[in-house]
């Protein structure tokens, strides 16, 4: 039981899945401009790790391995668009306003690096079912904790003068190194 | 179907597009992680950048040659299946032959799949356009990738730690180096700060060709304006004669 | 409905395509593969003892998928033979969660007398000076002679995540050294 607290807590904090591995760095930047986007991204893309994480590790050891093991980024990545195709026609149908403001980034969540790479990781750290749970959750728990954080930023950002070259995109970087250097702090924490 | 001629690029306009005017990493700003995670080092960058160009060449071809057979209703889930397939193949290729390389990218291999920029150019040019066409298109691209990417990690790595490996050259030693620009957290912030320069430089040049052309347009506007009194000016003129 | 099955037909060709390419990639590739990770075995053991000394290993990996893997840290286990087939060493595989990645390790132990015999680091990011002090050889010839059911590690300061990652290493190996029973008796 502690070897999964640890694990959460590693995969939340210490390897943050967008300050410290670069995984979902794309849509990080782009969508936190606003906190309501923002939040709807970060639980979109929480469901879908989740959900797929635990789909494409059963699919690997019930289905492809041993035989067949060499197909796996294949089989994986279209197992992730079916996924997101399949939740976004669950939200079409149970919230409009949400699909309405998440718009076209839906889609977007297939090509974020974040999924595919739970997905990866999974298999390639060996973990046991319920540490693949454990893994997936508080991972993709970690990705919606920063965007949120990071979407409050950027909103106080723009009230900044910062110089034109450096508005948007730049400003958030440095912003994230920011974050980047607070969160290795919790390193020691375990 | 429109009858309107569709713009062409000759072969070096098509490369020169993707190195400069529209870098990958710099004004589209796509394919951000493995550009922050493999520019630990000069050589990890290249080895990345090169696995990019090659898959984005394959890939571009491949999807050119067959854009006319594959229905438009389930294109995305075939184009994604032919770059996976691609990907995979590198993946053997490097863990069979390229060790070093393989072991450097680590888990941003596989995820060359999902690399927007794949997809994109996939299906932003390579859906329409011809097979040379595509294929230059793919090498502007996945060379302004390297580039970027090159010149990301080699700010990184010799501020960082002082030398360059891949070249063997050493500026400082690594005691005295800024070390935290090889960690996470210096990733963001070195391309944060050559996004905003490039960006600065940029805005800079459009604002000055923004001035020459308002000038332009003001200097054409005043002779119409003259040229305009000259003529009222004549009139009267000759209306007072007739008088 | 005419298009519905050209659809599906034209999807089960790609997929039998694919994978088709894809198996004959994989059988083309598998052989060189698998040959470079033995040999990048056997360069690990020869870091501790080399061919040349009339050692050969005899690779006693465990498999590497979840159902199997009982000790999460260590990633093989080799006998080291000597040139009269006689066990000579143990050497464990290990890695463990360093402050910067992974601390990769090879721990050879002597089963008869249940002491730790080699220690190597090949492979690790400690910071430099701090963490990757314990690397070096006067703090690995602490380590060496010290019986594997208590192996005590200098605690150096500011250092204690590579601290604690070496300790879990050899916490781990202790645990299959003795669950497993590898000791041998003369």
């Amino acid at each position: 039981m502690s070897d999964l607290l640890t694990l959460a807590f590693t995969s939340f904090l210490v390897q943050n899945i967008i300050l410290n591995q670069f995984l979902g760095i794309c849509s990080f930047l782009g969508v936190s401009n606003k906190r309501s986007s923002a939040l709807g991204m970060g639980l979109a893309v929480f469901f879908v790790i989740t959900l797929s994480g635990i789909v494409t590790w059963t699919i690997y050891y019930e289905i492809l391995y041993p035989d067949l093991t060499f197909m796996r980024t294949i089989v994986f990545i279209l197992v992730v668009a079916a996924m997101v195709q399949i939740l976004e026609m669950a939200i079409k149908k149970f919230s409009p306003t949400l699909y309405n403001s998440l718009g076209v980034y839906l889609p977007l969540i297939t090509t974020n690096c974040a999924v595919l790479g739970v997905a990866l990781l999974n298999i390639q750290k060996g973990f046991t079912f319920s540490e693949m749970v454990v893994f997936s959750a508080f991972t993709s728990f970690g990705y919606t904790a920063v965007i949120f954080t990071f979407s409050y930023i950027r909103e106080q950002m723009v009230k900044a003068p910062i110089p034109e070259g450096f508005k948007g995109i730049p400003s958030g970087l440095v912003a994230a190194s920011i974050m980047s250097l607070i969160f290795k702090g919790f390193v020691g924490l375990i | 179907m429109s009858n309107q001629k569709k713009k062409r690029y000759t072969p070096k306009q098509n490369v020169l597009r993707g190195l400069f005017k529209e870098n990958p990493t710099f004004v589209l700003v796509l394919g951000m992680c493995p550009t922050l995670g493999v520019t630990t080092s000069l050589e990890n960058a290249l080895g990345m950048g090169l696995s990019v160009l090659f898959v984005l060449l394959l890939t571009n071809s491949l999807i050119s040659m067959i854009r006319n057979i594959v229905p438009a209703e389930i294109r995305i889930p075939v184009y994604i299946v032919v770059i996976a397939l691609v990907v995979t193949l590198l993946e053997w290729i490097l863990q069979a032959y390229f060790i070093t390389i393989y072991d450097a990218l680590g888990i941003y291999l596989p995820l060359i799949v999902v690399n927007c920029i794949i997809l994109g150019r996939a299906e932003a040019f390579a859906s329409d356009n011809t097979i040379i066409d595509s294929m230059f298109d793919g090498m502007g691209m996945g060379l302004g990738f390297t580039l970027g990417l090159s010149t990301l990690a080699f700010t990184r790595e010799l501020l960082g730690t002082g030398q360059v490996g891949l070249f063997g050259f050493k500026l400082f030693e690594a005691n005295v180096a800024a070390g935290f620009l090889v960690q996470p957290a210096g990733a963001f912030l070195t391309l944060g700060v050559l996004i905003g320069i490039i960006n600065t430089v940029r805005l800079d040049k459009a604002a000055k060709k923004k001035a020459i052309m308002d000038e332009k347009i003001r200097i054409a506007l005043e002779k119409k304006a003259a040229k305009k009194a000259a003529l009222e000016a004549q009139k009267l003129q000759e209306a007072m004669i007739n008088e | 409905m005419k298009k519905a099955v050209y659809f599906a037909v034209f999807l089960s060709v790609t997929a039998m395509l694919v994978t088709a390419i894809a198996f004959l990639g994989y059988s083309i590739t598998a052989p060189t593969i698998e040959q470079n990770r033995i040999d990048s075995i056997n360069k690990n053991i020869a870091i501790l003892y080399s061919a040349e000394d009339g050692f050969i290993s005899n690779s006693d990996l465990p498999e590497n998928a979840y159902q199997e893997k009982d000790y999460k840290l260590i990633s093989a286990v080799y006998e080291v033979l000597d040139s009269t087939g006689k066990i000579h060493a143990i050497i464990y595989n290990v890695s463990a969660q360093g402050r910067n990645g992974l601390v990769y390790a090879l721990i050879a132990v002597n089963p008869y007398t249940d002491t730790v015999e080699a220690v190597t680091y090949y492979k690790h990011g400690e910071t430099p000076n701090i963490g990757e002090k314990y690397t070096r050889d006067d703090e690995i010839s602490k380590l060496l002679g010290q019986s594997i059911s208590n192996v005590v590690i200098d605690v150096i300061a500011d250092a204690s995540t590579t601290w604690s990652a070496i300790e879990n290493m050899f916490n781990e190996v202790e645990k299959h050294y003795a669950e497993q029973e590898v000791h041998i008796n003369e």
